[in-house]
């Protein structure tokens, strides 16, 4: 059955599902959502996706929403989905963090630049407190899996799994803000291992 | 003794999830309240076993494990009303976690928490900014019985805690989701444990706003 994914790639969630798409070779049509012209509010889209999100998978006429459940589909019977009860319980564990925790680092980060492009005329004073307290809750989620990545390989232990992928698009987004913290040695080698997207 | 121990606290929505959830399933496990008061869940011997320093929180035997959503998991496994049938029920379930972590969880901390803290200009911003999510699964409950569809399911547990707040910070709240409270209704009478997790939310939340009363009024004779 044909498969299709609604995706933005400003969206990390969805650059997590098309880059594991990509990495299982499994056939699947990128559509891009026109989120500027608010496409996912349309009739049409919340007819299938009623919450108005992305990324969201289309298979013939099942249709699912949110990055982590699109994965753990999408992974079924391969190994980046544990069927160990233990190890499965840790990667569960890890994907409600991330969906609390892990995803205020890309979230921030675009509403930083959000903030900063229609503020552009305010001055540097003026803009840096409104900056300021998000950089230290982004190093504080980053020197803790940094920590993490000193310990194993990879999130979830010695496997690679889903969190990887996840994990990676989140750090993507703090890069780009060029929120390079001097502790995230760990994080850089995990990235590296993890195939490149 | 049973060597499983759950952490937690009858206010936190998402340990009343998993309280809930052994209660139903009679299962032999240790219930341990976290006195948040004096921070546990902050201390050594805690964060040695749980690193992120959060409850509810699982120990099963050498195994530590938290979030509610993985514990509740956990628990299920070998239960085949849990058990989905098929991948796209499982997927089902799994859409749901992602939904409640990004906006139902906003009835407890944008909503619920201001509430239990005496912050009163807080609680009508939060509940307009719960309001939306809030339409859709009332829609959805005029449609089915459960959250996710004819049955039971673990998003039920999840999704239960955070919504019969409402009627805690006030009837009037809760009043426009006729469908939702036909829900919770059916709930209490139908389904085991839900009664007692809801009354002891309803003691704890008084026994937090009175500690935080008393706070307030010694801070304004200082």
């Amino acid at each position: 059955m044909v498969m299709k994914l609604r995706w933005h790639e400003l969206s990390m969630p969805s650059r997590a599902v098309a880059w594991y798409l990509q990495y299982i070779g499994q056939e699947c049509e990128l559509v891009s959502v026109k989120v500027f012209e608010g496409e996912q509010k349309s009739e049409e889209y919340t007819a299938k996706h009623p919450m108005g999100q992305f990324p969201a998978l289309e298979e013939g006429d099942f249709y699912l929403s949110e990055s982590s459940a699109i994965l753990q589909y999408l992974a079924e019977g391969r190994p980046e989905l544990p069927t160990d009860r233990l190890e499965r319980a840790k990667l569960e564990e890890y994907i409600t963090e991330h969906h609390t925790t892990v995803r205020f680092l890309s979230s921030e980060c675009f509403a930083q630049c959000a903030y900063v492009k229609e503020n552009s005329t305010a001055t540097k004073e003026e803009r840096e407190p409104i900056l300021a307290y998000r950089v230290p809750i982004i190093t504080f989620i980053l020197k803790h899996y940094e920590y993490v990545l000193g310990q194993q390989d990879y999130i979830c232990g010695k496997k690679l799994t889903i969190a990887d992928f996840l994990f990676c698009c989140e750090v993507c987004g703090c890069r780009y803000l060029g929120i390079e913290s001097n502790c995230n040695n760990n994080i850089s080698k995990t990235h590296t291992q993890t195939p490149s997207a | 003794m049973p060597s499983t121990i759950l952490y937690g606290h009858p206010v936190s929505q998402p340990s009343r999830s998993c309280q809930w959830f052994i209660d139903f399933t009679n299962q032999k496990v240790q219930i341990v309240a976290i006195d948040t008061f004096k921070a546990e869940h902050k201390k050594p011997e805690f964060i040695e076993k749980f690193p992120n320093g959060q409850f509810p929180a699982l120990e099963d035997g050498g195994f530590y494990l938290s979030e509610s959503m993985a514990i509740l998991k956990y628990l299920a496994r070998n239960d085949l009303r849990f058990t989905p049938k098929d991948s796209q029920q499982q997927a089902r379930l799994d859409e749901y976690l992602g939904r409640h972590y990004s906006t139902l969880r906003k009835i407890s901390t944008d909503f619920f928490r201001p509430f239990m803290l005496g912050n009163k200009d807080m609680i009508e911003p939060g509940y307009e900014s719960i309001k939306n999510i809030l339409e859709k699964f009332d829609a959805r409950l005029g449609t089915q019985p459960y959250v996710l569809g004819d049955s039971l399911t673990l998003a039920d547990f999840l999704f239960v805690p955070e919504v019969d707040q409402l009627q805690v910070v006030g009837e009037r709240y809760l009043e426009p989701f006729k469908n939702i409270r036909l829900y919770l209704d059916r709930l209490t009478r139908d389904v085991d444990g839900y009664k007692k997790c809801f009354d002891e939310m309803t003691q704890a939340v008084g026994v937090i706003q009175a500690a935080h009363r008393r706070r307030q009024q010694q801070q304004q004779q200082q």
